[in-house]
Protein backbone atom coordinates (compact mmCIF):
# COMPACT_ATOMS: atom_id res chain seq x y z
CA UNK A 1 0.00 0.00 0.00
CA UNK A 2 1.11 3.51 -0.80
CA UNK A 3 2.66 5.62 1.81
CA UNK A 4 0.16 8.21 2.94
CA UNK A 5 2.62 10.73 4.25
CA UNK A 6 2.49 14.19 2.59
CA UNK A 7 4.16 14.48 -0.82
CA UNK A 8 7.77 15.47 -0.73
CA UNK A 9 7.89 15.41 3.05
CA UNK A 10 10.48 13.44 4.85
CA UNK A 11 9.49 11.49 7.93
CA UNK A 12 11.47 13.98 9.89
CA UNK A 13 9.58 17.03 8.59
CA UNK A 14 6.52 16.34 10.79
CA UNK A 15 2.89 17.12 9.80
CA UNK A 16 3.41 20.72 8.84
CA UNK A 17 2.93 20.11 5.09
CA UNK A 18 -0.69 19.16 4.59
CA UNK A 19 -2.04 16.82 1.89
CA UNK A 20 -4.64 19.14 0.27
CA UNK A 21 -5.32 16.85 -2.67
CA UNK A 22 -6.15 13.87 -0.49
CA UNK A 23 -8.28 16.06 1.74
CA UNK A 24 -10.26 17.53 -1.16
CA UNK A 25 -10.70 14.11 -2.72
CA UNK A 26 -11.84 12.67 0.57
CA UNK A 27 -14.34 15.47 0.93
CA UNK A 28 -15.72 14.95 -2.58
CA UNK A 29 -16.09 11.22 -2.02
CA UNK A 30 -17.85 11.88 1.28
CA UNK A 31 -20.35 14.12 -0.53
CA UNK A 32 -20.83 11.44 -3.19
CA UNK A 33 -21.48 8.83 -0.51
CA UNK A 34 -24.05 11.08 1.16
CA UNK A 35 -25.77 11.52 -2.23
CA UNK A 36 -25.73 7.74 -2.65
CA UNK A 37 -27.30 7.32 0.80
CA UNK A 38 -30.08 9.76 -0.14
CA UNK A 39 -30.73 7.91 -3.38
CA UNK A 40 -30.87 4.61 -1.50
CA UNK A 41 -33.31 6.23 0.91
CA UNK A 42 -35.55 7.07 -2.06
CA UNK A 43 -35.26 3.48 -3.21
CA UNK A 44 -36.39 2.22 0.19
CA UNK A 45 -39.29 4.70 0.15
CA UNK A 46 -40.27 3.42 -3.28
CA UNK A 47 -40.34 -0.15 -2.01
CA UNK A 48 -42.46 1.01 0.89
CA UNK A 49 -44.82 2.82 -1.48
CA UNK A 50 -45.10 -0.25 -3.67
CA UNK A 51 -46.37 -2.38 -0.82
CA UNK A 52 -49.18 0.01 0.15
CA UNK A 53 -52.60 -1.23 -0.84
CA UNK A 54 -55.76 0.66 -1.68
CA UNK A 55 -56.21 3.28 1.00
CA UNK A 56 -59.04 5.29 -0.53
CA UNK A 57 -61.73 2.71 0.29
CA UNK A 58 -62.83 2.22 -3.33
CA UNK A 59 -62.84 -1.54 -2.88
CA UNK A 60 -64.90 -1.23 0.31
CA UNK A 61 -67.30 1.03 -1.57
CA UNK A 62 -67.78 -1.61 -4.29
CA UNK A 63 -68.39 -4.26 -1.63
CA UNK A 64 -70.87 -1.99 0.15
CA UNK A 65 -72.64 -1.14 -3.10
CA UNK A 66 -73.02 -4.84 -3.92
CA UNK A 67 -74.25 -5.62 -0.40
CA UNK A 68 -76.84 -2.84 -0.56
CA UNK A 69 -78.00 -3.96 -3.99
CA UNK A 70 -78.43 -7.52 -2.81
CA UNK A 71 -80.15 -6.54 0.45
CA UNK A 72 -82.46 -4.06 -1.28
CA UNK A 73 -83.45 -6.70 -3.82
CA UNK A 74 -84.28 -9.13 -1.03
CA UNK A 75 -86.25 -6.46 0.85
CA UNK A 76 -88.15 -5.66 -2.34
CA UNK A 77 -89.02 -9.28 -3.03
CA UNK A 78 -89.83 -9.96 0.63
CA UNK A 79 -92.25 -7.01 0.69
CA UNK A 80 -94.12 -8.44 -2.29
CA UNK A 81 -94.09 -11.95 -0.87
CA UNK A 82 -95.46 -11.13 2.58
CA UNK A 83 -97.24 -7.83 2.30
CA UNK A 84 -99.80 -8.26 -0.44
CA UNK A 85 -101.27 -4.86 0.35
CA UNK A 86 -101.65 -1.71 -1.69
CA UNK A 87 -98.89 0.52 -3.04
CA UNK A 88 -98.60 2.61 0.15
CA UNK A 89 -98.21 -0.48 2.28
CA UNK A 90 -95.54 -1.94 -0.02
CA UNK A 91 -93.66 1.36 0.01
CA UNK A 92 -93.74 1.53 3.80
CA UNK A 93 -92.45 -2.04 3.96
CA UNK A 94 -89.43 -1.46 1.70
CA UNK A 95 -88.66 1.94 3.25
CA UNK A 96 -88.56 0.40 6.73
CA UNK A 97 -86.33 -2.42 5.52
CA UNK A 98 -83.86 -0.02 3.89
CA UNK A 99 -83.83 2.19 7.02
CA UNK A 100 -82.93 -0.88 9.06
CA UNK A 101 -80.14 -1.75 6.61
CA UNK A 102 -78.84 1.82 6.86
CA UNK A 103 -78.72 1.72 10.66
CA UNK A 104 -76.82 -1.57 10.76
CA UNK A 105 -74.37 -0.77 7.97
CA UNK A 106 -73.58 2.70 9.34
CA UNK A 107 -72.52 1.15 12.61
CA UNK A 108 -70.41 -1.52 10.90
CA UNK A 109 -68.66 0.85 8.50
CA UNK A 110 -68.03 3.53 11.14
CA UNK A 111 -65.51 1.18 12.78
CA UNK A 112 -63.31 1.62 9.71
CA UNK A 113 -63.87 5.35 9.56
CA UNK A 114 -66.17 5.10 6.57
CA UNK A 115 -69.51 6.87 6.42
CA UNK A 116 -72.24 5.18 4.36
CA UNK A 117 -75.84 6.17 3.90
CA UNK A 118 -78.64 4.39 2.10
CA UNK A 119 -82.26 5.43 1.65
CA UNK A 120 -85.20 4.89 -0.69
CA UNK A 121 -85.21 7.67 -3.29
CA UNK A 122 -88.48 6.68 -4.89
CA UNK A 123 -90.68 3.93 -6.25
CA UNK A 124 -92.62 3.40 -9.46
CA UNK A 125 -96.03 1.86 -9.00
CA UNK A 126 -96.93 -1.18 -10.98
CA UNK A 127 -99.43 -3.98 -11.22
CA UNK A 128 -98.84 -7.70 -11.11
CA UNK A 129 -100.94 -9.71 -13.57
CA UNK A 130 -101.18 -13.38 -12.69
CA UNK A 131 -103.13 -16.23 -14.23
CA UNK A 132 -102.83 -19.71 -12.79
CA UNK A 133 -106.00 -21.04 -14.36
CA UNK A 134 -104.29 -23.08 -17.09
CA UNK A 135 -105.45 -20.93 -20.00
CA UNK A 136 -104.35 -17.79 -21.82
CA UNK A 137 -107.84 -16.53 -22.65
CA UNK A 138 -109.34 -13.36 -21.21
CA UNK A 139 -111.82 -13.15 -18.38
CA UNK A 140 -114.56 -13.28 -21.03
CA UNK A 141 -112.80 -16.24 -22.67
CA UNK A 142 -111.64 -14.21 -25.66
CA UNK A 143 -108.72 -15.82 -27.49
CA UNK A 144 -107.48 -12.50 -28.90
CA UNK A 145 -107.28 -9.80 -26.25
CA UNK A 146 -105.19 -7.06 -24.70
CA UNK A 147 -103.64 -8.04 -21.38
CA UNK A 148 -102.49 -4.51 -20.59
CA UNK A 149 -102.75 -1.39 -22.72
CA UNK A 150 -100.65 1.77 -22.71
CA UNK A 151 -97.71 0.35 -20.77
CA UNK A 152 -94.03 1.15 -21.23
CA UNK A 153 -92.29 -1.56 -19.24
CA UNK A 154 -92.78 -5.16 -18.17
CA UNK A 155 -90.67 -7.14 -15.74
CA UNK A 156 -90.64 -10.70 -14.45
CA UNK A 157 -92.71 -11.91 -17.38
CA UNK A 158 -92.79 -15.70 -17.02
CA UNK A 159 -94.85 -18.06 -19.13
CA UNK A 160 -95.25 -21.76 -18.44
CA UNK A 161 -96.21 -23.67 -21.56
CA UNK A 162 -97.65 -27.15 -21.43
CA UNK A 163 -97.07 -28.72 -24.83
CA UNK A 164 -99.01 -31.92 -24.19
CA UNK A 165 -102.24 -30.53 -25.60
CA UNK A 166 -103.57 -27.64 -27.67
CA UNK A 167 -100.15 -26.37 -28.75
CA UNK A 168 -100.33 -25.91 -32.52
CA UNK A 169 -97.93 -26.32 -35.40
CA UNK A 170 -96.48 -23.11 -36.75
CA UNK A 171 -98.86 -21.09 -38.90
CA UNK A 172 -101.86 -22.97 -37.61
CA UNK A 173 -103.47 -20.32 -35.37
CA UNK A 174 -100.36 -20.27 -33.27
CA UNK A 175 -100.26 -18.62 -29.83
CA UNK A 176 -98.60 -15.20 -29.88
CA UNK A 177 -97.54 -12.59 -27.37
CA UNK A 178 -97.52 -9.20 -29.09
CA UNK A 179 -96.07 -5.85 -28.01
CA UNK A 180 -97.95 -3.46 -30.25
CA UNK A 181 -97.08 0.22 -30.44
CA UNK A 182 -99.83 1.47 -32.74
CA UNK A 183 -98.79 5.14 -32.50
CA UNK A 184 -95.34 4.47 -33.97
CA UNK A 185 -96.36 1.38 -35.97
CA UNK A 186 -93.77 -0.73 -34.11
CA UNK A 187 -94.58 -4.33 -33.43
CA UNK A 188 -92.78 -7.18 -31.73
CA UNK A 189 -94.09 -10.66 -31.28
CA UNK A 190 -93.23 -14.03 -29.87
CA UNK A 191 -95.00 -17.24 -30.80
CA UNK A 192 -95.00 -20.60 -29.11
CA UNK A 193 -95.58 -23.63 -31.34
CA UNK A 194 -94.88 -27.32 -31.38
CA UNK A 195 -92.91 -29.31 -33.89
CA UNK A 196 -94.80 -32.61 -33.79
CA UNK A 197 -92.18 -34.56 -35.74
CA UNK A 198 -89.36 -33.74 -33.29
CA UNK A 199 -91.65 -33.18 -30.30
CA UNK A 200 -90.03 -29.85 -29.59
CA UNK A 201 -91.54 -26.71 -28.16
CA UNK A 202 -90.47 -23.90 -30.50
CA UNK A 203 -90.31 -20.29 -29.38
CA UNK A 204 -90.12 -17.91 -32.34
CA UNK A 205 -89.35 -14.21 -32.10
CA UNK A 206 -90.15 -11.67 -34.79
CA UNK A 207 -88.31 -8.41 -34.30
CA UNK A 208 -87.03 -5.84 -36.76
CA UNK A 209 -88.04 -7.84 -39.83
CA UNK A 210 -86.24 -11.04 -38.84
CA UNK A 211 -87.62 -14.22 -37.36
CA UNK A 212 -85.52 -16.51 -35.20
CA UNK A 213 -86.35 -19.49 -33.03
CA UNK A 214 -85.25 -21.28 -29.89
CA UNK A 215 -86.18 -24.90 -29.25
CA UNK A 216 -86.72 -27.06 -26.24
CA UNK A 217 -87.13 -30.80 -26.51
CA UNK A 218 -89.67 -31.50 -23.79
CA UNK A 219 -93.41 -31.53 -23.14
CA UNK A 220 -93.34 -28.43 -20.98
CA UNK A 221 -91.22 -25.28 -20.87
CA UNK A 222 -90.81 -22.15 -18.80
CA UNK A 223 -90.31 -19.17 -21.07
CA UNK A 224 -88.90 -16.20 -19.20
CA UNK A 225 -89.85 -13.54 -21.71
CA UNK A 226 -88.10 -10.58 -20.09
CA UNK A 227 -84.95 -12.48 -19.10
CA UNK A 228 -84.72 -14.08 -22.55
CA UNK A 229 -84.55 -17.73 -21.52
CA UNK A 230 -86.39 -20.88 -22.64
CA UNK A 231 -86.44 -23.67 -20.05
CA UNK A 232 -83.59 -21.94 -18.26
CA UNK A 233 -81.38 -21.84 -21.35
CA UNK A 234 -80.48 -18.43 -22.79
CA UNK A 235 -82.29 -17.68 -26.04
CA UNK A 236 -80.31 -15.14 -28.04
CA UNK A 237 -83.24 -14.21 -30.26
CA UNK A 238 -85.47 -13.39 -27.31
CA UNK A 239 -85.18 -9.74 -26.30
CA UNK A 240 -88.51 -8.51 -25.05
CA UNK A 241 -90.15 -5.67 -27.05
CA UNK A 242 -87.01 -5.21 -29.18
CA UNK A 243 -87.52 -2.27 -31.53
CA UNK A 244 -90.59 -0.98 -29.66
CA UNK A 245 -89.64 2.30 -28.04
CA UNK A 246 -92.88 4.03 -27.08
CA UNK A 247 -95.71 2.83 -24.89
CA UNK A 248 -97.43 -0.23 -26.22
CA UNK A 249 -100.27 -2.70 -25.76
CA UNK A 250 -99.42 -6.19 -24.61
CA UNK A 251 -101.70 -8.58 -26.46
CA UNK A 252 -102.33 -12.31 -26.60
CA UNK A 253 -103.35 -13.87 -29.92
CA UNK A 254 -104.97 -17.31 -30.06
CA UNK A 255 -104.89 -17.63 -26.30
CA UNK A 256 -106.88 -20.84 -26.53
CA UNK A 257 -104.11 -22.51 -28.55
CA UNK A 258 -101.94 -23.10 -25.51
CA UNK A 259 -102.21 -24.44 -21.98
CA UNK A 260 -100.21 -23.14 -19.05
CA UNK A 261 -99.98 -20.13 -16.82
CA UNK A 262 -98.21 -16.79 -16.66
CA UNK A 263 -97.30 -13.87 -14.47
CA UNK A 264 -95.80 -10.42 -15.03
CA UNK A 265 -95.48 -7.00 -13.48
CA UNK A 266 -96.27 -3.97 -15.66
CA UNK A 267 -95.63 -0.34 -14.82
CA UNK A 268 -98.52 2.00 -14.09
CA UNK A 269 -98.10 4.49 -16.90
CA UNK A 270 -100.71 7.12 -17.66
CA UNK A 271 -103.55 5.74 -19.74
CA UNK A 272 -102.92 2.09 -18.91
CA UNK A 273 -105.82 -0.28 -19.31
CA UNK A 274 -106.24 -3.78 -17.94
CA UNK A 275 -108.72 -6.19 -19.41
CA UNK A 276 -109.25 -7.73 -16.06
CA UNK A 277 -108.64 -5.19 -13.30
CA UNK A 278 -109.89 -7.41 -10.51
CA UNK A 279 -109.30 -10.76 -8.88
CA UNK A 280 -110.85 -12.70 -11.76
CA UNK A 281 -108.99 -14.55 -14.48
CA UNK A 282 -106.32 -13.19 -14.75
CA UNK A 283 -106.10 -11.46 -11.42
CA UNK A 284 -104.28 -8.21 -10.77
CA UNK A 285 -102.51 -7.09 -7.64
CA UNK A 286 -100.81 -3.89 -6.61
CA UNK A 287 -97.04 -4.14 -6.90
CA UNK A 288 -94.04 -1.89 -7.10
CA UNK A 289 -92.53 -1.85 -10.55
CA UNK A 290 -89.25 -0.33 -9.47
CA UNK A 291 -87.49 1.02 -6.42
CA UNK A 292 -84.61 3.47 -6.59
CA UNK A 293 -82.16 3.51 -3.70
CA UNK A 294 -79.82 6.42 -2.97
CA UNK A 295 -76.38 5.34 -1.84
CA UNK A 296 -73.67 7.53 -0.36
CA UNK A 297 -70.25 6.24 0.69
CA UNK A 298 -67.59 8.53 2.10
CA UNK A 299 -64.10 7.92 3.35
CA UNK A 300 -61.22 10.32 3.93
CA UNK A 301 -60.22 10.03 0.27
CA UNK A 302 -63.45 9.03 -1.44
CA UNK A 303 -66.84 10.61 -2.07
CA UNK A 304 -69.25 8.32 -3.89
CA UNK A 305 -72.95 8.80 -4.58
CA UNK A 306 -75.05 6.56 -6.75
CA UNK A 307 -78.57 5.46 -7.43
CA UNK A 308 -79.35 1.77 -7.47
CA UNK A 309 -82.39 0.57 -9.41
CA UNK A 310 -84.14 -2.45 -7.99
CA UNK A 311 -86.24 -3.93 -10.74
CA UNK A 312 -86.12 -7.75 -10.57
CA UNK A 313 -86.70 -9.48 -13.88
CA UNK A 314 -86.38 -6.34 -15.97
CA UNK A 315 -85.44 -7.05 -19.56
CA UNK A 316 -82.87 -4.29 -19.87
CA UNK A 317 -81.41 -4.68 -16.40
CA UNK B 1 46.23 6.84 1.86
CA UNK B 2 43.54 5.18 3.70
CA UNK B 3 41.89 8.56 4.21
CA UNK B 4 41.89 9.46 0.47
CA UNK B 5 40.38 6.12 -0.51
CA UNK B 6 37.54 6.51 1.91
CA UNK B 7 34.47 7.82 0.17
CA UNK B 8 31.76 9.78 1.81
CA UNK B 9 28.72 7.71 2.82
CA UNK B 10 25.79 7.96 0.27
CA UNK B 11 22.38 8.61 1.76
CA UNK B 12 19.75 6.13 0.58
CA UNK B 13 16.71 7.76 -1.15
CA UNK B 14 18.41 10.71 -2.77
CA UNK B 15 20.30 9.03 -5.58
CA UNK B 16 20.29 10.70 -9.03
CA UNK B 17 16.80 11.94 -8.83
CA UNK B 18 15.55 15.48 -8.78
CA UNK B 19 13.14 16.51 -6.06
CA UNK B 20 10.94 18.39 -8.57
CA UNK B 21 10.44 15.35 -10.80
CA UNK B 22 9.65 13.21 -7.79
CA UNK B 23 7.06 15.71 -6.62
CA UNK B 24 5.45 16.17 -10.06
CA UNK B 25 5.18 12.44 -10.71
CA UNK B 26 3.64 11.76 -7.31
CA UNK B 27 1.17 14.60 -7.77
CA UNK B 28 0.17 13.45 -11.28
CA UNK B 29 -0.38 9.83 -10.25
CA UNK B 30 -2.34 10.83 -7.16
CA UNK B 31 -4.49 13.27 -9.17
CA UNK B 32 -5.19 10.59 -11.75
CA UNK B 33 -6.20 8.07 -9.12
CA UNK B 34 -8.39 10.51 -7.20
CA UNK B 35 -10.06 11.80 -10.38
CA UNK B 36 -10.80 8.24 -11.46
CA UNK B 37 -12.27 7.44 -8.09
CA UNK B 38 -14.47 10.54 -8.02
CA UNK B 39 -15.69 9.99 -11.59
CA UNK B 40 -16.57 6.37 -10.91
CA UNK B 41 -18.36 7.23 -7.66
CA UNK B 42 -20.39 10.04 -9.18
CA UNK B 43 -21.27 7.82 -12.16
CA UNK B 44 -22.52 5.21 -9.73
CA UNK B 45 -24.68 7.81 -7.99
CA UNK B 46 -26.11 9.04 -11.30
CA UNK B 47 -26.91 5.51 -12.43
CA UNK B 48 -28.51 4.63 -9.12
CA UNK B 49 -30.53 7.82 -9.11
CA UNK B 50 -31.85 7.21 -12.61
CA UNK B 51 -32.77 3.65 -11.69
CA UNK B 52 -34.51 4.78 -8.51
CA UNK B 53 -36.43 7.50 -10.37
CA UNK B 54 -37.53 4.97 -12.97
CA UNK B 55 -38.68 2.47 -10.35
CA UNK B 56 -40.48 5.13 -8.33
CA UNK B 57 -42.26 6.49 -11.42
CA UNK B 58 -43.32 2.94 -12.27
CA UNK B 59 -44.70 2.44 -8.75
CA UNK B 60 -46.54 5.77 -8.84
CA UNK B 61 -47.88 4.99 -12.31
CA UNK B 62 -49.12 1.57 -11.20
CA UNK B 63 -50.80 3.12 -8.15
CA UNK B 64 -52.52 5.73 -10.29
CA UNK B 65 -53.57 3.09 -12.83
CA UNK B 66 -55.01 0.87 -10.09
CA UNK B 67 -56.89 3.87 -8.66
CA UNK B 68 -58.29 4.69 -12.07
CA UNK B 69 -59.39 1.09 -12.54
CA UNK B 70 -60.92 1.02 -9.04
CA UNK B 71 -62.77 4.28 -9.71
CA UNK B 72 -63.95 2.91 -13.04
CA UNK B 73 -65.19 -0.31 -11.43
CA UNK B 74 -67.08 1.69 -8.83
CA UNK B 75 -68.52 4.04 -11.46
CA UNK B 76 -69.72 1.15 -13.61
CA UNK B 77 -71.11 -0.93 -10.75
CA UNK B 78 -74.41 0.91 -10.34
CA UNK B 79 -76.97 2.07 -12.88
CA UNK B 80 -76.32 5.72 -12.27
CA UNK B 81 -73.28 7.04 -10.48
CA UNK B 82 -73.91 10.66 -9.54
CA UNK B 83 -70.67 11.68 -7.86
CA UNK B 84 -67.34 9.95 -7.63
CA UNK B 85 -64.28 11.76 -6.38
CA UNK B 86 -61.19 9.95 -5.19
CA UNK B 87 -58.06 11.57 -3.76
CA UNK B 88 -54.69 9.86 -3.77
CA UNK B 89 -51.67 11.33 -1.99
CA UNK B 90 -48.67 10.64 -4.22
CA UNK B 91 -45.13 11.92 -3.58
CA UNK B 92 -44.47 15.37 -5.06
CA UNK B 93 -40.86 14.50 -5.94
CA UNK B 94 -39.06 11.38 -6.99
CA UNK B 95 -35.46 11.09 -5.74
CA UNK B 96 -35.34 14.84 -5.42
CA UNK B 97 -36.65 15.79 -8.85
CA UNK B 98 -40.12 16.97 -9.88
CA UNK B 99 -42.22 15.00 -12.31
CA UNK B 100 -45.33 15.39 -14.45
CA UNK B 101 -48.26 13.04 -15.10
CA UNK B 102 -49.93 12.98 -18.51
CA UNK B 103 -52.91 10.82 -19.42
CA UNK B 104 -53.22 9.91 -23.04
CA UNK B 105 -55.70 7.85 -25.02
CA UNK B 106 -54.52 5.86 -28.00
CA UNK B 107 -57.66 4.33 -29.43
CA UNK B 108 -59.26 2.17 -26.79
CA UNK B 109 -56.06 1.98 -24.72
CA UNK B 110 -55.28 4.56 -22.08
CA UNK B 111 -51.73 5.38 -21.07
CA UNK B 112 -50.35 7.23 -18.09
CA UNK B 113 -47.01 8.86 -18.92
CA UNK B 114 -44.84 10.01 -16.05
CA UNK B 115 -41.81 12.16 -16.81
CA UNK B 116 -39.16 13.20 -14.30
CA UNK B 117 -37.37 16.37 -15.36
CA UNK B 118 -34.09 15.77 -13.49
CA UNK B 119 -32.62 12.66 -15.08
CA UNK B 120 -35.04 12.87 -18.06
CA UNK B 121 -36.81 9.58 -17.44
CA UNK B 122 -40.26 8.77 -18.91
CA UNK B 123 -42.33 5.80 -17.83
CA UNK B 124 -45.61 4.70 -19.46
CA UNK B 125 -48.18 2.62 -17.62
CA UNK B 126 -51.27 1.19 -19.25
CA UNK B 127 -54.73 1.51 -17.67
CA UNK B 128 -57.71 -0.41 -19.02
CA UNK B 129 -60.99 1.18 -18.07
CA UNK B 130 -64.51 0.95 -19.44
CA UNK B 131 -64.97 4.71 -19.14
CA UNK B 132 -62.64 6.91 -21.17
CA UNK B 133 -59.94 8.95 -19.45
CA UNK B 134 -59.66 12.64 -20.29
CA UNK B 135 -56.27 13.71 -21.71
CA UNK B 136 -54.65 15.94 -19.10
CA UNK B 137 -51.20 16.92 -17.87
CA UNK B 138 -50.52 17.73 -14.23
CA UNK B 139 -47.58 18.05 -11.86
CA UNK B 140 -46.84 15.20 -9.49
CA UNK B 141 -48.23 15.25 -5.97
CA UNK B 142 -51.65 14.54 -4.55
CA UNK B 143 -54.04 13.74 -7.39
CA UNK B 144 -57.82 13.72 -7.57
CA UNK B 145 -59.76 11.36 -9.82
CA UNK B 146 -63.22 12.59 -10.77
CA UNK B 147 -65.90 10.75 -12.71
CA UNK B 148 -68.16 12.66 -15.07
CA UNK B 149 -71.37 10.61 -15.45
CA UNK B 150 -72.67 12.66 -18.39
CA UNK B 151 -69.61 11.95 -20.53
CA UNK B 152 -68.78 8.60 -18.89
CA UNK B 153 -65.26 9.91 -18.41
CA UNK B 154 -62.62 9.86 -15.69
CA UNK B 155 -60.41 12.87 -15.18
CA UNK B 156 -57.16 13.14 -13.27
CA UNK B 157 -56.46 16.55 -11.72
CA UNK B 158 -54.10 17.89 -9.11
Amino acid sequence: MADLRPFGASPESGARERAQLILVAGFVIAVVLIALALVMNSAIYTENLATRSDSSGATDAVVYQRAVESAALEAFEYAHAVDGGDHASLEANVTDAIAGLDAVSTQQEARRGHVPNVSVAGTVHGTAIIDESDDFASEEDDANWTVAGGISAVRAFNVFVDGRSDLRERGDDEFRIVANDTANADRWHLNVTKNTSTNEIVVGVAAGGSFETCRHNDDTAWVNVTAGTVAGEPCDALTFAEGVSGSYDLEYRNGTAVRGHYSMVVDDGPGRVYSSPDSGDPRTEDALYRMTVDLVYRTADLDYRAKIRIEPGDHDG
Amino acid sequence: MDDRLRRPAVRVGSRGQSTTLDYTLSLAIATLLVAGLVTAASGLVDDSREQVVRTELEVIGEHLASDLVAADRLAQSSHSTETLTMTRPLPARVAGSEYTIRTESAGSVQWINLTASGPGVTVSVRAETAASIADTGIDGGTVTITYDPAADELEVSS
